[in-house]
């Protein structure tokens, strides 16, 4: 039947079904390690660090768009063009990078199941495994189209750290001075939480995961506005999260001097603060986080290094048919459920390497991104333009600048104090 | 290929040969290997040429001008002075294909195995003065190669081997031969150096295999492989593409192509693509479409998917009640297999009326010179066009139906007919 429609609702129609990647992915960036660092840095700093969303903002919407348009002109996840573009050796070293890594962000989101439950009162002896299971079983027997209809609705519930924030009785004005004439500090401690929020904003697992999943709905160039749209929701998203936790954290725990070291913490901080509901929706924000991310984080991994090495990959194959596909995403959760249920895992120090580890990591596969995105051959004419050239270099050497910065400064500060 | 001795014959991988330092003949070094130009249209390609990159350039250096024995040593030797080759001297026009460029690191169609894999080496023959392509490397040893180490490795499943005797996967070989490789070169380069000539290995593959290879390549390698199978197989592919991936490619086509594309489906199949797509653009195809399919195709799009209408096929075969046996199967041998949905059933009619049923089994069971109406099943059960996909499906479920065919409400002529893999489809994709 040939259809006939009025042309906004058509429009409406096309961009409920381009709606997603984007979408998801910003809500992917707000995982354990996300909500962690917000909540350490609304502690700690009040309201002096939300000037930082601003760069964040602008910093994540530039490398997404560039992942959605080189995933919708080539039809090649991120995987793919690095393989195919840079050889095998310059594969091989991202991807053990980003396996690493991964695995230390996985187990980052659940030791966020752990605390989380905890609040409820679930052992994490008992809370981990079975989630661990229940994750293993959404990865292994779930199908995409279904689990991106899940994924969708766990973003919304996300929108519940909006609640914590205005149960905790913010002052507005304060906040808006924050945001307008930021209060600059140049102690360690500051860059480094400025370096972290930054960098828990754009991980590099997430390039690879937005460029597929835009291949995954076969978006294509006419869709591009839409694309865009999505993308921009999906940061705003990002954002928004982010600064009603710095806010929460902020209007409770700094007004009262508590510093915290987890996202837990803040829960059960915020209890009596800001009454036990409160503490509870928290509680839950960082639940759902958790293990949102803990199932997209190693299906994503183990599909993208399927994809860049040749090896059969898929939820839709049997574990004999793509036998390096499920031993890699099996052998992620494993690797870092064990390293959660070791007693007294050394969790901060994890947490604080794997951000080390994706901070190299950020800017490897930034600059192979805008190398490819400048490529007439690989872009045909949808190459950047000059202005995304010069903010896509812009913050690549900024965030290169503050990665560095990240990494030598426990050495020099070792240096100041001996 | 020569075979005088034995030690004649050499093989070694592309990435063995890649970078290595390109010398004059006085030992001067001039550049480094980066390409191997190969002639693409024979079953295992022979090098003609040796890319080699410098600060200033490419350069296309022909086999004969370099000392071959010398490509498996460290330093590649030539035979004359570098600037007395002229950088012209291959004909990039003929079916030449550059190996880094299109088939190294790249995802090209196993015939064979009727999959898209990645290439991860390419094994090479010297025998002579020639070097052939022979195979590509697809395993895990050719990434271990790629990395450097395959030799450490090596040692530690030959250590592994003989502690427990057993087979180490991944130090095993895994080669497709270059006979099944189909290099799928993007669009660009394909229409510079016109690698048009499919294998003939092409035509032995399934048309749903090929459907789910071609949803496996990216958008250019798709257009690609759509512009180099012939309009029937291409009609047969799209047919089991999902309907994004055959709307994109459609598109794709020129409106001419697209109509013939589609002329070689079924028109219920035509029919469900078109009514997919933009008005106007299923309008620009309909009219390249030669009379007979346009109107079939037309008057199908006016039921909806999901009604029996949508559902149906006005190609089946009908007789005369009068008609004899002999008669009615010699006319079954002679139709044509692209316009007869089916021939297990045939549909009795008396001016378009539909009064009954044979089927094949009847037909073939009843002695010639019986006339059809004899043997017709006289109370068929049948459907009218606006009736729901779902009462269609259950139909057939209750009757165990293998075709059902459908007739307009007051009249009783006959439209179409409905069968059963027409049911599956709407039953699967109803399931999702």
């Amino acid at each position: 039947m040939i259809k006939k429609m009025r042309p906004w609702l058509g429009s409406i129609i096309i961009f409920a079904s381009v709606l997603g990647p984007g979408i998801i992915t910003g809500s992917v960036d707000n995982d354990a390690g996300g909500i962690t660092t917000y909540s350490v840095a609304g502690a700690k700093y009040g309201y002096h660090l939300l000037w930082t969303l601003i760069p964040a903002f602008i910093a994540l919407f530039v490398v997404q768009e560039m992942n959605a348009r080189m995933g919708v002109v080539t039809g090649k996840g991120l995987a793919d063009l690095i393989r195919e573009s840079f050889g095998v050796k310059i594969t091989a070293l991202i991807f053990v990078a980003l396996i690493i890594a991964d695995i230390g962000n996985t187990a980052t989101e659940f030791a966020g199941i752990a605390g989380s439950l905890n609040i409820f009162g679930v052992s994490k002896y008992i809370s981990v495994p079975v989630c661990a299971v229940l994750v293993w079983i959404i990865v292994a027997k779930g199908n995409y189209r279904s689990s991106e209809k899940i994924f969708l609705i766990f973003s919304v519930f996300l929108l519940s750290y909006i609640v914590s924030a205005i149960m905790a009785k913010p002052d507005w004005n304060e906040i808006g001075a924050a945001v307008i004439r930021p209060k600059l500090h140049s102690d360690f401690t500051y860059i480094t939480m400025v370096i972290g929020i930054v960098g828990t904003t754009i991980a590099p697992w997430m390039q690879f995961y937005m460029q597929s999943a835009v291949i995954e709905k076969g978006l294509r160039m006419k869709h591009y506005k839409f694309i865009l749209i999505d993308v921009l929701l999906g940061c705003i998203m990002t954002v928004v999260v982010a600064f009603f936790i710095i806010v929460a954290c902020g209007a409770t725990l700094h007004k009262n001097g508590i510093q915290i070291n987890e996202a837990r913490d803040a829960a059960i901080a915020l209890k009596p603060l800001a009454g036990e509901f409160a503490g509870h929706v928290f509680a839950f924000g960082l639940f759902i986080a958790s293990i949102f991310s803990a199932i997209i984080l190693p299906l994503a991994t183990a599909f993208y290094i399927c994809e860049a090495f040749g090896f059969e990959a898929g939820i839709d194959k049997k574990v004999k048919e793509a036998p390096a596909f499920y031993a890699l995403f099996t052998a992620i959760i494993f690797c870092s459920v064990v390293i959660i249920l070791i007693p007294n895992a050394p969790l901060i120090t994890i947490t604080i390497w794997t951000q080390v580890l994706n901070g190299v990591l950020l800017p490897v596969v930034l600059i192979c991104m805008m190398l490819m995105v400048n490529n007439k051959s690989i872009m045909g004419k949808h190459v950047n333009s000059k202005l995304g050239n010069i903010v896509g270099w812009s913050t690549i050497s900024v965030l290169i600048i503050l990665t560095f910065v990240l990494m030598v400064e426990p050495l020099i500060s070792k240096l100041i104090n001996s | 290929m020569e075979t005088r001795n034995s030690g004649y014959n050499t093989p070694f991988f592309f990435s063995q040969i890649l970078g290595k330092a390109v010398l004059d003949p006085d030992k001067t070094y001039i550049g480094e290997v980066f390409d191997f130009i190969v002639h693409a249209g024979t079953t295992y390609p022979k090098v003609m040429a040796i890319c080699v990159k410098n600060k200033r350039e490419e350069r296309n250096i022909p086999l004969n001008q370099i000392e071959v024995d010398s490509i498996r040593s460290d330093e590649v030797i030539l035979k004359e002075f570098f600037e007395t080759i002229p950088s012209d001297n291959i004909d990039l026009s003929e079916s030449v294909l550059a190996l880094k460029k299109t088939v190294y690191d790249r995802q090209i169609v196993d015939l064979n195995g009727a999959k898209v894999i990645r290439v991860n080496d390419i094994r090479l023959l010297k025998s002579g003065s020639e070097i052939s392509v022979t195979d590509v490397d697809v395993g895990y040893r050719g990434i271990l190669r790629r990395l450097g180490v395959e030799d450490i490795v090596g040692k530690f499943a030959d250590i592994i081997r003989f502690i427990a005797p057993k087979n180490i996967s991944i130090y095993n070989y895994t080669f497709v031969s270059w006979e099944y490789v189909h290099p799928v070169l993007p669009k660009s380069q394909h229409d510079a150096i016109k690698l048009t000539v499919p294998k003939e290995q092409f035509k032995n593959l399934n048309p749903a295999d090929l459907a789910d290879i071609i949803e496996e390549l990216d958008y250019e390698q798709r257009e690609t492989l759509i512009n180099q199978i012939p309009d029937d197989v291409a009609a047969k592919v799209l047919s089991e593409t999902d309907s994004k991936t055959t709307q994109e490619l459609l598109v794709t086509q020129n409106e001419e192509r697209a109509a013939d594309i589609l002329e070689q489906m079924a028109p219920d199949k035509a029919a469900d693509i078109l009514g997919d797509m933009q008005e106007d653009k299923a309008l620009g195809i309909i009219k390249q479409m030669e009379a007979e399919d346009a109107e079939a195709v037309t008057e199908l799009l006016e039921y909806s998917d999901n009604t029996a209408g949508g559902l149906m096929t006005p190609e089946f075969i009908s007789f005369n009640p009068n008609t004899m046996v002999v008669n009615a199967i010699q006319e079954l041998v002679k139709a044509p297999e692209e316009d007869i949905e089916t021939i297990y059933e045939t549909f009795i009619v008396d001016n378009n009326k539909l009064i009954g049923t044979v089927s094949l089994r009847q037909l073939l069971v009843t002695p010639g010179h019986k006339s059809l109406s004899e043997i017709m099943n006289k109370k068929p059960t049948s459907i009218t066009p606006d009736e729901s996909a779902k009462k269609v499906a259950e139909l057939f479920s209750k009757y165990n139906l293998l075709t059902l065919p459908v007739v307009a409400k007051e009249t009783g002529e006959i439209e179409g007919i409905i069968t059963v893999d027409d049911v599956v489809e709407y039953l699967t994709r109803n399931w999702q």
